[in-house]
């Protein structure tokens, strides 16, 4: 399995570094011009770690774009190597992929502010708060797994369309949820309250937990549907 | 300990209107197995089930006297491929693509690697979409052999290619098969192809087999006879496979010449018959019957 986890870093080094430019500028751009036209932080920063969260995700899926793009599969299904050992790799890329995401785009916020000479807005503070950027590493991770069995399934092209159709599903079942039910917000709003007052390190494990465990369903699933497809 | 370095044993797969009908054949050590039938015929299913890229629905497949589906690591580490299309990583060289496929491979051996390159004149720091067909499949032949593998598995590695490139795959194959640990299956639709280097036909229309023999077998069974139209009648017809005929007379193929032979004596024309009119013949027969 080692192999597999470093063919696509070996095979795919010149797509990652563009990725992990695009990642970087997209940092910078994003916390120069929020100090540059507002001059504050807040609110933009839950903004940049939404983006930091999304684009990370989005940037892991270059692994399966690119296999699919030169429809690789046929050529290392045929090598000495079990389809689950296939499907374990690529999460173990996923991981490691959206992990150095995470670290670049923190890269890209400092260089941000180092060429805005920002660095004395006292709202940036968040951005030095590792359980934050753990939060977020984790949300990505949540995002990934249960997504990819959906490209196991369909392909990467397919699947990113049945995974944007369910997250505006999702999207649009809250919503009616929220307008049609007197309440439901506050106690959403009250649950979660409830949830923050809880010690931090219970929350923080209790997250970690779920996340493993949701990306090991997610692996069991997508082992299954791999080891079923025709190729 | 078995000889047969392949063995099918009553593979079925069916896709829409498709279907692979209970095929089973066996390709001995040491030997060239050529896989003949028209497009469409079931020729990459087959070698799709073989390597396990499609999951089939009945019957067994062995490589080295293993079972595919308990030893399917182990086998694939001995195997060499070759696909129609070989599908690589279009944005590297062939010098990185070789160090992307290597480690998986713990007989890789680099020297054959580069003695081959060398033999084939391939570039190693141009880039692979650059390439032509010819030397893709170059690329992907010699990938299939820097590992020391005993069973080569090609699906179509010449359709495509000028004939110039053909050729020169042709002559190496042969070479290749006088390492008599290394047995090949290969498939083809260019019959000339195959009549030149295989030991072994086997040979599938619609999804069916219609046989699996030796070479040699196959061309002392099958003969075509041409002869004047008065000589056919409904009896001299069961002679032959299909038949084909105009104002001139009859072209048919046979495929039980001693029979024929006692039939219609010297008063026909007896040729060899080809691998492509057998194809064509059966073909026939196959419209007829439906």
């Amino acid at each position: 399995m080692k192999q597999l986890i470093l063919k696509d870093f070996r095979a795919n080094w010149q797509y990652l570094l563009m990725s992990f430019g695009v990642l970087f500028t997209i940092s910078t751009l994003f916390i120069y011009s929020m100090l540059e036209y507002q001059g504050r932080a807040d609110p933009d920063l839950i903004l940049y770690f939404l983006q930091v969260m999304m684009t990370s995700i989005f940037f892991s899926l270059l692994f399966f774009k690119v296999d699919e793009m030169y429809n690789t599969n046929e050529i290392f299904v045929s090598l000495p190597v079990s389809r689950s050992q296939i499907v374990k790799a690529r999460y173990v890329n996923t991981v490691v992929y959206v992990f150095i995401a995470i670290i670049i785009h923190f890269a890209g916020s400092q260089f941000g502010i180092f060429i805005h000479n920002g660095s004395q807005n006292s709202e940036l503070i968040l951005l030095y708060n590792p359980s934050l950027w753990g939060f977020v590493f984790l949300s990505a991770l949540i995002i990934g797994a249960y997504s990819m069995p959906f490209y196991f399934k369909f392909g990467i092209n397919k699947g990113v369309l049945v995974v944007f159709v369910i997250h505006f599903l999702f999207v649009v079942f809250v919503i009616t949820l929220i307008i049609n039910m007197n309440g439901l917000w506050s106690d959403v709003q009250k649950a979660l309250m409830s949830i923050i007052k809880i010690s931090n390190t219970i929350l923080i494990y209790s997250y970690i937990s779920i996340v493993m465990l949701v990306v090991l369903i997610s692996t069991l699933i997508s082992v299954k549907i791999y080891k079923n497809k025709e190729i | 300990m078995t000889d047969n370095i392949l063995e099918i044993s009553n593979l079925s797969k069916s896709y829409g209107d498709f279907s692979l009908d209970n095929i089973s054949f066996s390709l001995p050590k040491g030997y060239i197995m050529g896989l003949i039938g028209p497009n469409g015929a079931g020729k990459t299913t087959i070698i799709k089930s073989i390597m396990n890229l499609i999951m089939k629905q009945n019957g067994d497949i062995k490589i080295f006297g293993k079972d595919l589906s308990k030893f399917e690591i182990e086998i694939k580490k001995r195997i060499g491929f070759v696909y129609d299309t070989p599908n690589y990583y279009e944005h590297i060289n062939l010098k990185q693509l070789k160090n992307t496929i290597a480690p998986f491979y713990e007989n890789w051996d680099d020297d054959i690697f580069y003695n081959l390159v060398e033999r084939f004149e391939l570039p190693l720091n141009k880039k692979l979409k650059n390439f032509s067909k010819g030397m893709y499949m170059k690329s992907s032949i010699i990938l299939a052999l820097s590992h020391n593998a005993e069973f080569i598995i090609m699906d179509e590695p010449t359709s495509g290619l000028d004939p110039v490139v053909r050729r020169e795959l042709l002559d190496f194959f042969k070479e290749l098969i006088q390492d008599e640990n290394k047995s090949i299956l290969f498939s083809s639709h260019i019959t000339t192809d195959i009549e030149q280097i295989a030991d072994y036909i086997t040979y599938i229309a619609k999804g069916k087999l219609v046989f699996s023999e030796t070479k040699d077998d196959i061309f002392e069974r099958y003969s075509m006879v041409k002869g004047g139209n008065d000589l056919l009648n409904e009896e001299t017809k069961k002679c032959f496979v299909a038949i084909r005929s105009n104002d001139y007379g009859f072209e048919a193929l046979s495929d039980d010449v001693i029979n024929t032979r006692n039939i219609f004596g010297d008063d026909v024309i007896y040729q060899r018959a080809t691998l492509e009119d057998i194809m064509f013949f059966t073909n026939l027969k196959n419209k007829s019957n439906n």
